[in-house]
């Protein structure tokens, strides 16, 4: 298929799911490679990237998605006054961080790191769906095994967790 | 209840201890046990002041930096036989604090990281994305209307309109009742006028219950102050009252 009108293809259907959309997926509908579609992702970049755009693209795990430009924030605000959003608990960032770098991982594993009970954190993440019961560990007791899941990324805008680099 | 809040600053005992340290420009590697103990410890006094049920938390790592302490205050063994040797030797050549070391460390690593996630999710908070199309309507399952008969649907209007309607429940909004200080003065006039009635001439069909017996209590005292008499021939018969002259 031309590159052009699958771009123009692509950014339909992510202005139409809202939500980040898998890349495999849109290859699947257009019948292209996920390499096509990440070459046509690369064209769309350059022409988003031109002032005259108030949109961008952008890889959340292994997923698109298209969002305002965060340049124009302050325009938005004046306009829609958009309430602010809750923000995590330093609690549940601290929780997240650990099972980001370290899952698949139980509660007790983050406690010993923590040093402090975090039940309320996990059912915080789990409600907001950052989080998932990947499985139990095969030991006494089964406890649950923690992991992050593709809503983690969208919700911190990342491209995968090595974006969150420690030196 | 300000020291309620402060508590709710740290997230538990190690970042306690990494405030403590980072205040103190302490060199994690090199912990100073005794002061980190003692302000530990100062700022758990603090806090039991004003609230009992500190979480467990915090006292276990006060027990554990305690006996850390305690177990660099011990003079090392002094060299046994030699086949105890190696074990002793291994023993002692461990440092108390290092687990504590590690395990800071290690908190640190991921509170840097969370430093850094709500960095990042607040660079998301400038950023909008659109709430989904709503699809549904565009592909939503026929109804296969073709297997319904006329006379299912004659059926179906029938049952529902046999079903009875749940009764509409009024409730009477009464007016407030009469005084019967003024019920005494309305009876006691009209006596006064008439000097004979019939009890029931006092109320009409339209009078409610309540100022019957208001009715009824009024006659009831001036009976009591010997203004009027009340006779009656026979139970339920007809009260008959006169006006009685002082």
């Amino acid at each position: 298929m031309e590159l052009q009108k699958a771009m123009g293809i692509i950014e339909g259907i992510l202005f139409t799911s809202g939500n980040p959309v898998k890349i495999d997926e849109i290859a699947n509908v257009l019948n292209m490679t996920c390499e096509q579609v990440l070459e046509c992702v690369k064209q769309l970049e350059i022409e988003y990237n031109k002032f005259s755009h108030g949109i961008m693209i952008s890889k959340v795990g292994s997923s698109l998605r298209l969002t305002t430009k965060p340049e124009i924030f302050p325009y938005i605000e004046k306009i829609f006054k958009p309430k602010v959003r809750s923000q995590l608990s330093k609690a549940a960032l601290e929780t997240l961080a650990i099972i980001m770098f370290k899952q698949p991982i139980t509660k007790s594993e983050i406690e010993s790191i923590r040093g402090v009970n975090s039940e309320k954190a996990l059912n915080t993440l789990l409600e907001k769906n950052l989080i998932y019961e990947k499985g139990r560990l095969n030991v006494p007791g089964r406890p649950i095994l923690y992991a992050t899941t593709e809503d983690c990324l969208d919700y911190f805008g990342l491209e995968s967790i090595d974006d969150i680099s420690i030196e | 209840m300000a020291l309620n809040i402060k508590i709710n600053t740290f997230e538990g005992p190690f970042d306690l201890l990494f405030h403590l340290i980072e205040k103190n420009q302490i060199d994690i590697y090199d912990i100073p046990i005794a002061d980190l103990t003692e302000q530990y410890l100062d700022y758990i006094h603090k806090i039991t002041e004003n609230q009992l049920d500190l979480a467990s938390e915090f006292l276990v790592m006060a027990a554990t930096l305690l006996s850390i302490k305690s177990k660099m205050l011990l003079p090392s063994k002094p060299k046994q036989e030699v086949a105890s040797e190696l074990a002793v030797a291994e023993d002692n050549d461990v440092d108390p604090r290092s687990e504590l070391m590690h395990k800071l460390l290690e908190y640190k690593k991921f509170k840097e990281i969370s430093i850094l996630l709500r960095k990042k999710e607040e660079e998301q908070e400038f950023i909008f994305k659109r709430p989904p199309e709503d699809l549904s309507l565009m592909w939503a399952d026929e109804i296969p209307l073709s297997e319904i008969t006329f006379e299912d649907l004659k059926l179906a209007f029938k049952s529902v309109m046999s079903k009875k309607k749940p009764e509409e429940k009024v409730s009477k909004i009464t007016k407030d009742p009469i005084p019967l200080s003024r019920k005494v003065m309305e009876i006691y006039r009209t006596l006064k006028q008439k000097s004979k009635i019939f009890f029931s001439k006092l109320y009409d069909k339209k009078t409610s219950k309540l100022e019957i017996i208001t009715t009824f209590l009024a006659v009831l005292e001036l009976v009591k102050m010997k203004r009027i008499n009340a006779f009656q021939e026979k139970q339920f018969g007809e009260i008959v009252l006169t006006y009685r002259e002082v």
